[in-house]
């Protein structure tokens, strides 16, 4: 009851209209709508970008900025949207999921949690006045030889959000192995909390390779070393194995949440339990693992012999295996289920038919003489926009449609949600589909003026972008004025306690005991 | 086994078999691209550097652009003067990258006469998207 008390107590002065309260609460609900806030806003930030490059790239001839201008925006928009939107609104909603599903009353450390949830600003706010124009990959030694103070400030941003994900996912282990209820173990454990485990591991072992990385291209730069630089001895091929060694498990530290979060609301949505919870979990560790033995897919034409690059060809190939295994489980899932067509099952449905696309369109890559033609053109682009915006943003939005009602106690608006879905996933196909046409008729990537054969499909793509951005703004405004004005929602809104698969586990359990316990 | 495992191992095993496949075609393929650079007809140096192509024919002559005959087999020696660049090769689904510090080298043997683009696909900076050369095929 006390905990009902509180919320009550909370509703006459909401904790987010105090600055003091917005800058000093320790709380996981609290610091989780604060990673949505934030997360949200670059969203927005970054889509702006996207549309700001897509309208430069409706004409052949470069005429709405100029070269270096377009070379921040993509550098930015691509670091941006991994580091400020992507990972950081998985962190949100493990954030606020995480202690409620294993039972706990928070994390382990809530000021750490504090702590790197505000590293977070400091971050983007140097990226963003750095405005560097080096690419997110940031290939040395292009990155040695720019003068530009914004290059230092990407680096040191990229400092400065990996130790807030470090910081991030220690808490996350220690709060899943010392704060789990009694009756909640690896058997039974709810898959979005599997994945976070998995993803703080993948974080702690991947981010300090790029963290090294960047701290010699730091040196590189300012103090004269040449780790990057031939002539010193060095080698520039070293940043990419560095880079890539991190570079390929961030796509799974994305991606996996995005899965665990859909392994929950999937069978909750269909009124039907996640068939074969135990694949699925194993599949998370797996890929995990075997995410590990890819990074130099990335570097199939850097000149590296075929006997050093057919085992990543393999292992790139192997790990679309544990994927496809979720994928088969999750349609199982389905078989059968009540499939409601309301907005977060929607969603959810997208999620699993983008992922196949995106991930096929990947498998491509895996092959060595394919890549040739393909590394560094729009094919890739295209496939890894289906999967960071057709997979995993949508597995976000259909996060977000769901747990909206436990957020904010109210419901959003059907119609216009469907007006999302229906923009987002006819501007992603008119986007994505024509960057993999320009890819494969070889229109490299990251070019500010391009030959004129290619404007027909880059026009179409440049529309997709604009349907997109209007379903985005559309989204966002319902979420806007439904936390307002929406209809009060009940405490069990897709009737999951009812099908008993309660959307919080472990806070369920609590719940009986202390009722038992009068 | 329920009908789900049937679908579940049959994927499994289908992917393995393709994925198997798809690996040893591409062993043989690229192995003898590197087995093509040994026989080659004519060796050109190609020096890359932010933002132009400049080739060297075997008799010191210089060029902005590439040109071969058909028939022949051509090895490139790619050598950059800055950063990283890649010569791609779009009509021949060709690409290598150019590194500083190492010599790569992309071998190809051109069959039809023509007038083909080479694009550089590793951005190198302001002046990425103008770093063209025309590849001529006599
Ligand atoms: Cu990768
Ligand atoms: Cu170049």
């Amino acid at each position: 009851m006390t905990t009902a008390q509180t919320h009550v107590e909370r509703r006459h002065t909401p904790w987010y209209k105090s600055l003091r309260r917005i800058l000093t609460t320790t709380h996981h609900t609290e610091i989780g709508m604060l990673y949505f806030a934030f997360s949200y806003i670059f969203l927005i930030v970054g889509g702006l970008f996207a549309l700001w490059m897509r309208w430069e790239l409706a004409t052949p001839e470069g005429n709405v900025v100029d070269a270096n201008f377009y070379n921040s925006l993509f550098t930015v928009h691509g670091t941006l949207m991994i580091f400020f939107w992507a990972t950081p609104v998985f962190f949100g909603f493990a954030n606020y999921m995480v202690p409620k599903m294993i039972g706990a009353p928070d994390l382990y450390y809530p000021k750490l949690n504090a702590l790197s949830f505000w590293l977070l600003p400091v971050a983007a706010a140097l990226l963003l006045i750095g405005w560097p124009n080096i690419s997110w990959t940031g290939y040395a030694p292009l990155t040695v030889i720019q003068p530009d103070i914004g290059v230092d400030m990407w680096i040191l941003s990229l400092h400065i959000v990996g130790t807030s994900s470090i910081i991030g996912s220690l808490n996350f282990i220690v709060t899943i192995w010392r704060l789990r209820r009694p009756g909640i173990n690896f058997s039974n454990m709810p898959l979005f909390v599997w994945s976070i485990a998995v993803t703080a591991f993948i974080i702690i072992l991947a981010v300090p390779v790029l963290a090294f990385g960047l701290t010699l291209l730091l040196l590189d730069r300012n103090f004269g070393t040449q780790f990057y630089i031939p002539e010193g001895g060095g080698d520039p091929i070293l940043w990419q194995h560095l880079f890539w060694f991190f570079g390929h498990p961030e796509v799974y530290i994305l991606v996996l949440p995005a899965m665990g979060i859909i392994s929950e609301i999937l069978p909750r949505l269909v009124k039907r339990p996640i068939y074969g919870y135990k694949a699925i979990a194993y599949s998370t560790v797996l890929i995990g693992v075997l995410g590990f033995g890819v990074w130099a897919h990335h570097m199939f034409t850097t000149g590296m012999s075929i006997k050093a690059l057919a085992p990543f060809m393999l292992m790139t190939m192997a790990v679309a295996i544990p994927s496809g295994i979720k994928v088969i489980n999750w349609e199982a899932t389905l078989y059968g289920g009540k499939i409601r067509f309301n907005t977060p099952t929607l969603f959810t449905l997208s999620f699993i038919g983008t992922f196949i696309v995106g991930g096929i369109t990947g498998v491509f890559h895996a092959g060595i003489p394919v890549d040739f033609h393909l590394q560094d053109t729009y094919f890739v682009v295209g496939h890894f926009h289906l999967i960071l915006f057709g997979a995993i943003s949508q597995a976000a939005f259909a996060a977000t449609y769901y747990y909206f009602p436990h957020f904010t106690k109210r419901m959003y608006s059907e119609t216009l949600g469907k007006v999302h879905f229906i923009s987002a996933n006819v501007g992603q196909y008119l986007l994505y589909i024509p960057m993999l046409a320009l890819g494969l008729l070889g229109m490299p990537r990251r070019y500010y003026e391009y030959l004129p054969e290619f404007q027909g499909l880059h026009a179409l793509a440049t529309f997709g972008a604009i349907l997109i951005g209007v379903g985005t703004i559309i989204f966002l405004l319902n979420l806007l004025i439904s936390w307002k004005k929406g209809p009060a929602a009940s405490p069990d809104p897709w009737d999951a306690a009812k099908n008993g698969m309660p959307d919080f586990m472990g806070e369920a359990m609590n719940e009986a005991e202390a009722q038992r316990h009068g | 086994m329920t009908r789900v495992r049937y679908v579940e191992w049959g994927t499994i095993i289908g992917a393995a078999i393709l994925f198997a496949y798809i690996g040893i075609a591409s062993w043989f393929t690229v192995s003898q691209f590197e087995a093509q650079a040994q026989e080659a007809d004519i060796t050109i140096e190609v020096r890359a550097r932010q933002f132009a192509w400049e080739f060297i024919y075997p008799d010191g002559t210089r060029s902005a652009e590439l040109r071969v005959k058909a028939g022949q087999t051509v090895k490139l020696e790619l050598i950059s003067e800055d950063v990283i660049h890649s010569l791609y090769i779009r009509d021949f689904g060709l690409k290598k990258d150019v590194v500083p510090g190492q010599v790569n080298v992309l071998t190809f043997t051109p069959m039809k006469p023509g007038e083909y683009v080479i694009q550089c696909a590793e951005f190198c900076g302001s002046g990425h998207s103008n770093m063209l050369a025309k590849l001529i095929v006599e």
